[in-house]
């Protein structure tokens, strides 16, 4: 499956860069929008998301374009739908390298999935 | 900075869980993502076709290699039927949809080469047994099961659409064999020859061939 990551400037105007595609089946990936105001403590030029499918349902996200200054903080995903209300979570889990997988429970459809509020917490 | 975070807990971000375990937005990064889940497109064209006829000479003809094929309702003034029908199979199994994807639309697509002279409606049945391209004919065409219909009009070089995301979930998954469409009127027998016709996949121009475009989440 041919998948693509798109990245546009964050609320605060910065570039993003591409990130690279993923081979994962069933993944897929959006792009940094401004649905709300980012707080930058950590990371300031945007993160990506790449979501993973079972079933046709979301099973995890993949964070990527996290800057080297969040390793060792709390990453927290919440997937939310096109009305903003959660619909699954996943995480915490401690940040390692510049991308962080996280599984979210429940499963939503992929067509529920509407984009995904990320926390980085510290460190 | 606080109102930015305020913000975000009335956006319902990760910022709520992270404000009670007491971190402040010096050490918080948040975003929120806007994101679809893209659907994955599968397009395929007919792995085969044919139509059969009802002619007391064509029972036994078969016509997997022409095109256009045809749909026809008809009889001779003896009121001896002289309908056609139209068969179309895609190989599923080329997209590599997993059984469990979750199909959203599954779209079949023929293009119209000769419109009837008068609107008629087609029933586009799942074909429920197997048959082979250059085997079928009127006398041993498959059984079939209801499943939607289109609207010819009177025009012709168009294209007709049918939805047929049902009959496709159900071939991907496995609960229902995947033996493609027959294409009838759903009023046969009629007295005035009521002749229709769409390119097969046999047909040079391949944009004009039948298509059946599949978007589901893996």
């Amino acid at each position: 499956m041919r998948l693509f990551t798109l990245c546009l400037a964050v609320a605060v105007g910065l570039p993003c860069s591409l990130a690279a595609a993923s081979a994962l089946q069933g993944a897929s990936s959006g792009l940094v929008g401004n649905g709300s105001s980012p707080v930058t403590a950590c990371d300031t030029d945007g993160l990506t998301v790449t979501y993973t499918t079972s079933g046709g349902n979301v099973t995890s996200v993949a964070v990527g374009g996290i800057a080297v200054a969040c390793n060792g903080a709390s990453l927290r995903v919440t997937v939310i739908d096109s009305s903003r209300t959660s619909v699954a979570s996943g995480g915490p889990v401690t940040v390692s390298g510049t991308s962080q997988t996280v599984s979210v429970s429940p499963n939503p459809a992929g067509a529920t999935a509407a984009g995904v509020d990320v926390s980085i917490a510290g460190p | 900075m606080l109102a930015i975070v305020a913000a975000s807990l009335l956006l319902g971000s990760g910022v709520g869980a992270a404000a009670s375990l007491g971190i402040t937005s010096t050490n918080l990064t948040t975003y929120t993502i806007v994101a679809a889940v893209p659907l994955s497109t599968c397009t395929l064209t007919p792995s085969a076709d044919s139509y059969v006829d009802q002619a007391t000479l064509q029972q036994n003809t078969n016509f997997g290699g022409v095109t256009p094929v045809q749909v026809e309702s008809s009889q001779t003034l003896a009121l001896v039927s002289t309908n056609k029908r139209s068969f179309v199979m895609f190989n599923l199994s080329s997209c590599s949809i997993p059984a469990a994807a979750a199909v959203q639309t599954a779209t079949l697509s023929v293009f119209l080469s000769q419109a009837p002279t008068q609107n008629r409606t087609w029933n586009i049945n799942r074909v429920t047994a197997a048959w082979t391209e250059n085997v079928i004919t009127w006398a041993n065409q498959p059984t079939s099961a209801s499943s939607t219909s289109v609207t010819t009009g009177t025009t012709s070089n168009v294209t007709l659409q049918a939805t047929v995301t049902s009959n496709v979930q159900s071939f991907v998954s496995g609960s229902l064999t995947n033996n493609g469409w027959r294409f009838a009127d759903s009023v046969e027998d009629s007295a005035t020859a009521r002749n229709g016709q769409f390119r097969s996949r046999e047909f040079g121009t391949v944009a004009q061939r039948p298509t059946l475009v599949v978007n589901y989440y893996p």
